[in-house]
């Protein structure tokens, strides 16, 4: 009898097993991450503003998710109304960390690249950004729009974005890449961070020279109309 | 409207090694899931010259992003067509303008004796894909050019010094209709409402975008709400009766919807990745799209694109802003007039309103900040008539939540409205600016 009760509890136990494999198997399949995210880095001597300003410009029209690092290319959000349970998109320090392609250790300096399918935040977060220490692999900088280059960064204690281009709007706002929220998601928007007092600059170390690997060529004049 | 973080689920050895494996499997097939033969993705930045000074040299800094799907650089080359009134259209081909300049100064400097502006308008390619600023109607976009532009001092209001305004409307941030609804930044900025509008009446709409609705109040109190979608990239413009018109932004769609007290309509979509303002004038609504940096007619949205803010009346606003100076203008028949240039050694960020009185009388909202010896930031509203300045005061930048950098003032009649928000509510904050605007 004792043994009868024995087996039946492990029969129990086996089909709660079972039970749990068959919940588990469902819930990674309804994880957007677990479905179409998957590794794929490697270490990058060669880090430029320019390519970083391309990789910002496909995350550009993809999801938000804090605490997230991994986005396709198809210029919609996959898990709208989904906030932070493993769905589209980056936050909006995992966008800078990836699109700067920082090393994924804190203070290491370096780069790394990291595909966008890639779940992968980085250590850094906004505040970070907004006030680096020296041992940092970015640091501050003056913030106008004199002194400031594209893919560098405007930070506050919550948030960071990147300047998208050295140009800007006729009403003096600027152009960033940022993650900006679950409803907004990730976008090339329209900010008023430079007049903010909030928000400081800074900028990541030992940018690659965009004119590189053909640096001695001079760079192209003015287009000029006759 | 707090966010949740989702809870990890732990899983026994047993279904981990079935579930990795499915995992495994899944990943596999999705690596690779970017196709290569997905058109490049074209992004034409450039800072539009908007008025310019005869005589002075005339660049039009130009970006041409051009990325695979894989968020690679790729190539891509710009054609720039000039044409000045009475003469031929010419086209160069730039090939690929990363970081680089246009410089129209000739072409200006002929404008300067004749026609008075120059049309210019740019066609990005690679491969297929193709870009044209502008992208729609059969007229360029052009920089006007002007032999008369006084040059007026930005008075130097310190820091600090700011007026007070009379709060005309509160809301404590919640749900519900006597509240507005905040989005906290955590790694994000936080979001509050994204914009506002005051008709002739007083009457203040709200875009409350945290909770999806067209809120109207009178007195300080909630006569109409209307459910709609709103993103916080949206931005309303009300008439003088108190029709609305919301722009937001749909993927690479700019959307516009009018909102009546009965209705709310879809009235236009035009093709562009970001809105700047939503403005009417004569009862009619004008969207400024981005990057292109052009305004559109919404009842004409394939009809010619202009540089500057239509009035409805066949004038237009111009305003181009910088580092150190803020210029604004008027165009009437094709010419600039009553132009000024307000320049300052202090720093300035975004311009947060220009408006017209008339020609040569305009209020403008400047944003001057410093990094030292403590950050520090506030708005200035200028009054500047005949090319001399009237009326100056400092305002407050009260942001608790992060605003879009044009929708925070409105200038109606006699009065100047902010938006301001600080971390228990939303206000909406009036100035007396002391005679009829």
């Amino acid at each position: 009898m004792k043994r009868l009760r024995s087996a039946t509890g492990m029969a129990l136990v086996a089909s709660a097993s079972i039970a749990i494999v068959i919940g588990t198997a469902s819930a990674s399949r309804a994880s957007w991450v677990s479905n179409n995210c998957s590794p794929y880095h490697f270490s990058d001597s060669v880090f430029q503003r320019k390519t970083s300003q391309s990789y910002a410009a496909v995350a550009a029209g993809e999801g938000y998710e804090w605490g997230g690092g991994c986005w396709n290319d198809n210029n919609r959000d996959d898990t709208p109304g989904a906030p932070d349970s493993n769905g589209e998109g980056p936050d909006c320090s995992g966008l800078v960390f990836k699109t700067w392609e920082l090393k994924n250790s804190y203070g290491t300096s370096g780069g790394e690249y990291w595909d966008k399918l890639e779940n992968v935040h980085g250590p850094y977060v906004a505040a970070d950004f907004s006030s680096p220490t020296s041992s940092m692999p970015f640091h501050s900088i003056t913030k106008s729009v004199s002194s400031m280059q594209y893919m560098d960064a405007f930070a506050s204690s919550g948030h960071v974005a990147l300047l998208s281009s050295k140009t800007d709007s006729s009403s003096s706002s600027d152009y960033v890449y940022e993650a900006k929220s679950d409803s907004s998601g990730t976008g090339l928007n329209y900010e008023g961070y430079m007049g903010n007092s909030s928000y400081k600059a800074a900028a990541r170390e030992d940018w690659t020279a965009d004119c590189y690997p053909n640096c001695g060529s001079p760079t192209g004049p003015d287009i000029t109309f006759p | 409207m707090l966010r949740w973080k989702g809870s990890v689920v732990a899983v026994s050895a047993l279904v981990a090694l079935g579930t990795v494996a499915a995992i495994g499997a899944a990943r596999a097939g999705s690596a690779g899931a970017a196709n290569p033969s997905e058109p490049a993705r074209l992004t034409l930045f450039y800072t539009p010259p908007v008025l310019a000074r005869a005589g002075e040299r005339v660049r039009v800094p130009v970006d041409l992003v051009c990325a695979t799907p894989r968020g690679q650089v790729c190539s891509a080359s710009l054609s720039v067509t000039e044409q000045t009134a009475g003469r031929a259209a010419r086209t160069i081909d730039a090939g690929p303008t990363h970081q680089r300049s246009i410089d129209l100064t000739r072409p200006a400097r002929r404008a300067a004796g004749g026609g008075g502006s120059v049309g210019f308008s740019f066609l990005a390619r690679s491969g297929s894909t193709s870009l044209a600023y502008p992208a729609g109607g059969s007229e360029p976009l052009r920089v006007y050019v002007t032999s008369e532009m006084p040059n007026v001092a930005i008075p130097d209001i310190p820091f600090g010094q700011t007026a007070t305004g009379r709060t005309v409307l509160y809301l404590p941030w919640g749900s519900g209709p006597t509240h507005a609804g905040l989005q906290p930044g955590h790694e994000s900025p936080t979001l509050g409402p994204a914009s506002f509008d005051v008709d002739a009446h007083g009457r203040i709409s709200l875009l409350d975008s945290e909770q999806n609705r067209l809120a109207v109040f009178r007195g300080g109190r909630l006569i109409r709400q209307t459910r709609l979608p709103l993103s916080s990239d949206s931005d309303i413009a009300t008439s003088p009766s108190g029709v609305a018109f919301i722009g937001d932004r749909s993927g690479a769609w700019v959307t516009v919807r009018r909102a009546s007290a009965h209705a709310v309509t879809s009235i236009a979509a035009i093709a562009s990745p970001l809105l700047g303002q939503v403005r009417t004038a004569s009862g009619r609504a004008f969207v400024n799209v981005l990057p292109e940096d052009s305004w559109v007619a919404v009842d004409r949205p394939g009809g010619p694109r202009t540089v500057g803010l239509p009035n409805g009346n066949g004038l237009q606003l111009l305003r181009s802003g910088g580092e150190h100076r803020i210029r604004v203008g008027a165009v009437v028949g094709g010419l600039a007039r009553d132009a000024v240039e307000l320049t300052t050694r202090r720093t300035l960020g975004e311009v947060a309103l220009a408006q017209m009185v008339r020609t040569g009388d305009y209020w403008i909202v400047a944003h001057p900040y410093r990094e030292r010896p403590t950050p520090a930031d506030q708005f200035e509203a200028i009054h500047v008539t005949d090319g001399a300045v009237v009326q100056a005061f400092a305002i407050a930048d009260a942001s608790f939540a992060d605003q879009r950098p044009l929708n925070r003032f409105r200038l109606v009649g006699r009065y100047l409205y902010q938006l301001t928000t600080s971390p228990d509510g939303l206000r909406v904050v009036r100035f007396d600016i002391g005679r009829e605007s």
